[in-house]
């Protein structure tokens, strides 16, 4: 599995020590070791990434739930499926995200502010220099530690472990650039009393909603390959366009997510909320795969009737409402 | 035959040297000249930014060896003008120019010719700092 989707490594604070953290690749043990400062920030961009893939897939039958704590996503990443392309694909632009910030943030040893030249279209007068985040770092450092389990891997060509392992690295790739693609120039006004007669700029990076926002969308465009003889990845429909580097792809279909199933590690819809009113997939019709659902009566407490009182609080009353909240057979 | 030849042509002198030590019984006329020997460890190197390393693969061996490169276990990948290896007189030789922190790891040369392997491990740490070339601000 993907370590760094290992929940150990979400420890914040304590210095993970890279022989006790289970998951890691020899590689990547090493890694750890020249780059201990880095584990924190690693654990940080994962957990990004899962509460992102939890959001994004929230009115999905495949909701990105993490269950046991061998590996965070589950059995189903076992499968090369659309799903298990979008968990490689986030973590690793999570982990680009968390390092490019903490290189600007001056955490790390290895790195500082980004390095970037500037661009050609920005004004003349604006100034180019203040501290960005090092996407560029970021992407690098990234590229060493998420590949490295694939990388020091050495299967037979054509085989179907090759194929699955080729298909990790394109959407770890995809990951990073996704990252990379949605860092922009950010800048600051300065001058008398904020007259913005003077600019200064950097490169900054996009919200993580906006990455998680292209990879949905490349989930959705997702393409099916297959390994070819000579050991590289393949269309199974050659009429559509090769994927490009900012593309996913998946090697497998994806399981029935409808019922629990051991071998799958499918965790089933059942007990799911749904969207009683809705035709899209959060509606029950399509989370409950027709098996229908129960209704309840839920009480929901919230503040209402705020006031502002001088100087200074809020004070508000508790409101209770009724629900009806409907669930999955 | 062949099998003094090629990249371990400088090697008869090793083999001189090596052999009275080996304790091996040899039998075979094919088995009377095998070796493959690891002649130095490795060479650790802790620089900055912008520098260029060699790491030096000391191996010899007959048949002459081929080596692989690694880098934290995975395959060292060629850079065009930034990272490359070649075979050498002494075995190989892993050049990076332009050094970035992130060629920091740990760099191992596994050497085979057939029988057995051998392997060395350097570590190269490239420590960030200013560049060399760094231009005071504007004033």
């Amino acid at each position: 599995m993907n370590p760094i989707q290992r929940p150990e490594m979400y420890i914040i604070g304590a210095q993970p020590v890279c022989s006790q953290l289970p998951g890691l690749s020899p590689g990547q043990r090493k890694l750890c070791q020249l780059y201990q400062e880095h584990m924190v920030f690693i654990g940080e961009g994962a957990r990004s990434a899962i509460k992102e893939c939890q959001y994004q897939f929230r009115q999905r039958r495949w909701n990105c739930s993490t269950v046991d704590n061998t590996s965070v996503f589950g059995r189903v990443m076992k499968i090369g499926s659309r799903e298990t392309a979008f968990t490689y694909a986030v973590s690793a632009a999570g982990v680009v995200n968390a390092i490019s910030r903490a290189c600007r943030e001056g955490e790390l040893s290895s790195c500082g502010c980004s390095r970037t030249a500037r661009p050609k279209d920005l004004p003349r007068d604006w100034l180019w220099g203040g501290c960005g985040d090092n996407v560029e770092y970021g992407y690098r450092f990234a590229k060493e530690f998420v590949d490295a389990k694939e990388r020091e891997k050495n299967y037979v060509r054509g085989s179907e472990e090759q194929a699955r392992m080729l298909m990790n690295l394109q959407n770890n790739e995809a990951g990073r650039r996704a990252v990379y693609k949605l860092a922009d120039v950010a800048c600051k006004c300065h001058g008398v009393s904020g007259s913005c007669s003077l600019k200064t700029c950097w490169l900054q990076l996009a919200d993580f909603r906006k990455v998680g926002d292209l990879l949905k969308e490349k989930y959705d465009s997702a393409a099916a390959m297959r390994i070819s003889r000579k050991g590289k990845l393949e269309l199974v429909n050659n009429r559509f366009n090769m994927p490009t580097q900012e593309d996913l792809v998946y090697v497998d279909p994806s399981p029935d997510y409808c019922l629990r199933n051991e071998t799958t590690g499918s965790l089933g819809t059942q007990g799911r909320l749904c969207n009683k009113t809705s035709e899209g997939m959060d509606g029950c019709e399509l989370m409950c795969c027709g098996r229908g659902y129960d209704q309840f009566k839920s009480v929901q407490v919230e503040r209402c009737h705020c006031k502002f009182h001088w100087c200074c609080y809020v004070k508000c009353k508790k409101c209770t409402e009724i629900v009806d909240q409907y669930v999955c057979k | 035959m062949k099998r003094m030849r090629g990249a371990a042509g400088a090697n008869s002198s090793v083999v001189a040297d090596f052999m009275p030590t080996s304790s091996w019984n040899i039998s075979s006329e094919l088995d009377k000249d095998y070796f493959l020997t690891l002649d130095e460890p490795m060479n650790n190197i802790t620089t900055t930014l912008g520098q260029t390393a060699e790491l030096h693969c000391k191996v010899s061996g007959n048949p002459p060896p081929t080596v692989r490169w690694l880098k934290n276990d995975a395959p060292v990948v060629q850079e065009p003008r930034r990272i490359s290896f070649r075979a050498t007189s002494y075995g190989s030789r892993l050049r990076i120019r332009n050094l970035d922190t992130t060629d920091t790891g740990y760099f191992q040369c596994v050497a085979t010719n057939g029988r057995k392997t051998v392997s060395t491990t350097g570590v190269l740490f490239v420590k960030f700092g200013p560049p060399p070339t760094a231009s005071p601000g504007s004033s």
